[in-house]
């Protein structure tokens, strides 16, 4: 037993080249780095896209309230161009209701009096939707201009 | 000593029985550790709603979207019913650190009490539904930014007229997705209407990307025939008229007899769709323009005539000998006012408003071809307008199975009393006469704009010709008679040439008839030769007169020379001035 442990001590302690080692260790090292530098990137790619999504969270309830905002605005237009407001602002501005006497036909060539049906004319709905067409090329330059002008604007401002 | 002496045997025991527990132990955590595992392969659905209920839970939240509910025009593109945004919110109490400062800051935004608030915080429940609120406290209450805060947006309707208009657009009850349109254009086209409305599952996670599904589409838009200044102008001037005649109620109707669109339809009582759940009748957020009978008295006489003349029974030339009575069925018909007028024409008859007249018509027409026409003139039909809650009418005739008619009634019909219509049927009748014999139906609805699609609704003639141009041209001539040179000229307008007739009815119930009581009313349109606009007036028991060509002419004469301006419809002499240079052009 006695005679087991030293073997086991002698062999642990008997000295060995450092050359091996050291190459593991700069692996060791290289390949920390390397999981630095992607943990890094992902961790930058994470934080950026949750940035985004804050802030298309946040323009889709700029979009909402800009929507509402219409909405009570045209609500409130129809309010203030209803008949007994606009009759009321016409009388104030002095105008009166138009009697007989006062009114005069004039005969326009080609005009006929009878009325036709009209209707609110239907405005056509333009397509909102954008068209997305960026290449990889155009976005890849696109992140390089954005990283030249990070660093321009930052040595600028040092 | 007993001690010592059970410790090795506990021991032992102890060793003994180790293995087995660690075995028992291992084997139920390889049992729990399957089931966990199972849970990733097809369960059941009731538990993988459960597992994603839990997990939604915590993860994310359900968001209901809901689209607008489609918007209603006037034929001219003014509002007539919008939209507005409102913010029903409610707060989980869990998720609140400090209830006692949330509860004072919400309770001072909401104009709560704020112990109350404090006890719906604190009670343990999961969730507190803290009401509907308008933007702007939406807008406060968000700057608090109150973790545990929910939001979700819901449709309220609003009618920018106010009261313009109300009994034909009716009203939406409920705000959001528990809303419901009711009455008018808004109960009729409810399907048309109403928006749509989806579940949206919202993460909290915020590395998933916001899902922003598209607008859904909303309910289809309506523009309707009405004309906003006509309507303005009739619910003025019925409250006017209301107003000096102490009358209990009325209806106003304008169209266009040749399309049969309504451009303005308005009764007495009505109410504001804004503030609808204010009104304490029921039977006050109804039309009665289509939902009240009522005996139409003398006005049906322009019914009778017309319907004598098309069945060849009288011709323009016919004559009868009015000795002021008349035995019908066991009755005494007498004339308005009970005098005898010895030999008298058709023209005079109507002319004269003679009820021996139109009964003696009846008479020599037989029950069988009086119905007839009457059923031709829609007269206890529908007349399929486009709003909710249409009434019939009520006449009895020799085929009811219920046999209450009897001979009296032909000759009490055939001056408008005995049966009961509704004022919107009454002018559709008489818009066959001022549209050279064809009876079209009534519309309030012109357009269906549902996205890019366009429904367009055409006039539409109700069954087949109801009578003959030249039967609907000589009845025309004897009612411009009736305003020129009868009993209602008070009806005249300066310049314009009008085809016209009041009557005055006598107020039915159960027991007979009331006493002192009368529904007086007008139905005509102009230009006579020409019809642009057919118009009815009705009020129920005016106090300051005793015939309708006293009380209700005048009011029509006031109407209509307002109404001449609004629709364009120049005076008689401009129109064949106008007429003149055409033709000339066209030559």
């Amino acid at each position: 037993m006695a005679k087991g442990q030293e073997n086991w001590l002698s062999h642990a302690l008997q000295a060995r080249g450092w050359e091996p080692q050291r190459q593991f260790l700069a692996l060791a090292i290289l390949g920390f780095f390397i999981a630095l530098i992607l943990g890094g990137l992902y961790l930058s790619q994470v934080v950026s896209e949750a940035t985004l999504n804050r802030r298309i969270d946040a323009l889709i309830e700029e979009r909402d309230d800009l929507e509402r905002a219409n909405e009570a605005l045209r609500a409130d237009i129809a309010r203030l161009e209803s008949v007994p407001n606009l009759q009321t602002r016409a009388e104030e501005l002095g105008f009166v209701l138009a009697s007989g006497p006062q009114i005069e036909y004039l005969v326009v060539n080609g005009y006929s009096p009878t009325r036709q049906d009209t209707v609110a004319p239907i405005v056509a709905q333009a397509d909102e939707a954008p068209l997305y067409n960026q290449t990889f090329g155009d976005w890849a330059g696109a992140q390089l201009q954005a990283i030249l002008d990070s660093i321009n604007g930052s040595s600028s401002g040092g | 000593m007993a001690t010592q002496a059970q410790f090795p045997n506990q021991q032992v025991i102890l060793r003994q029985r180790a293995p087995l527990v660690l075995v028992g132990v291992i084997v139920m955590s390889a049992v729990l550790l399957l089931r966990i595992v199972s849970f990733q392969f097809p369960t059941d659905p009731r538990v993988q709603a459960e597992f994603q209920l839990k997990r939604d839970a915590n993860s994310g939240r359900i968001v209901r979207d809901e689209s607008p509910r489609g918007e209603i025009y006037d034929r001219n593109g003014n509002p007539l019913a919008v939209n507005t945004l409102l913010y029903r919110i409610g707060i989980s109490p869990g998720l609140i650190s400090n209830k006692t400062r949330v509860a004072t800051d919400l309770a001072s935004i909401l104009n709560r009490d704020e112990l109350e608030m404090y006890e719906a915080l604190t009670s343990g429940v999961v969730w507190v539904p803290l009401g509907t609120v308008d933007p702007e406290t939406w807008y406060q209450i968000r700057e608090l930014d109150i973790f545990g805060i929910e939001v979700e947006r819901v449709q309220r309707r609003v009618y920018p007229q106010g009261p313009l208009g109300a009994q034909i657009i009716g009203f939406v009850n409920g705000i959001g997705e528990d809303s419901r349109g009711n009455y008018g254009v808004e109960g009729y086209y409810q399907s048309e209407l109403e928006g749509q409305s989806r579940d949206r599952a919202v993460s909290n996670i915020p590395f998933d990307l916001p899902q922003d599904t598209g607008a859904l589409n909303s309910g289809a838009t309506l523009v309707l025939t009405i004309d906003r200044n006509v309507q303005f102008l009739i619910e003025a001037e019925l409250q006017r008229s209301i107003t000096e005649t102490g009358a209990t109620g009325g209806t106003i109707i304008v169209m266009n007899p040749r399309t049969g669109d309504i451009l303005g339809m308005a009764s007495y009582p009505s109410f504001d769709p804004n503030a609808y759940f204010n009104v304490q009748n029921p039977r006050e957020l109804q039309n009665p323009a289509i939902t009240d009978l009522f005996e139409p008295g003398s006005i049906f006489k322009v019914i009778t005539v017309a319907a004598a003349l098309e069945t060849g029974t009288i011709t323009p030339n016919w004559t009868y000998n009015d000795q002021g009575v008349l035995e019908m069925g066991g009755i005494r018909i007498q004339n308005w006012d009970r005098q005898a007028y010895g030999v008298v024409d058709v023209r005079r008859t109507l002319v004269e408003s003679l009820n021996i007249g139109t009964a003696t018509m009846a008479q020599e027409m037989g029950w069988e071809l009086f119905y007839e026409m009457l059923n031709r003139f829609g007269i206890g039909s529908l007349t399929r307008v486009d709003l909710q809650g249409e009434q019939r009418g009520i006449i009895r005739t020799p085929d009811d199975l219920s046999g209450q008619w009897s001979e009296s009634d032909l000759g009490t019909n055939s001056f408008g009393q005995g049966l009961s219509i509704t004022p919107l049927q009454m002018l559709v009748a008489v818009n066959a006469i001022a549209n050279g014999g064809v009876m079209m139906q009534p519309r309030v609805v012109h357009q269906i704009v549902d996205g890019d699609r366009i429904y367009e609704s055409r006039p539409m003639p109700l069954g087949t010709t109801t009578i003959s141009q030249e039967t609907a041209r000589i009845v025309t001539s004897m009612m411009v008679d009736v305003v020129e040179v009868g009993l209602d000229e008070g009806a005249r307008v300066p310049g314009y040439t009008i085809a016209g007739k009041t009557g005055t009815a006598e107020i039915g119930t159960p027991v007979g008839y009331e006493v002192g009581a009368y529904i007086m009313s007008f139905v005509g349109f102009l230009p006579a030769d020409d019809p642009q606009v057919s118009i009815l007036i009705k009020l129920d028991r005016p106090q300051n007169g005793r015939w309708a060509s006293q009380v209700v002419a005048p009011i029509f004469s006031r109407m209509t020379s307002r109404l001449v301006y609004l629709l364009e419809i120049p005076n008689d002499q401009t129109r064949l001035d106008l007429l003149a240079q055409n033709s000339g052009m066209g030559g």
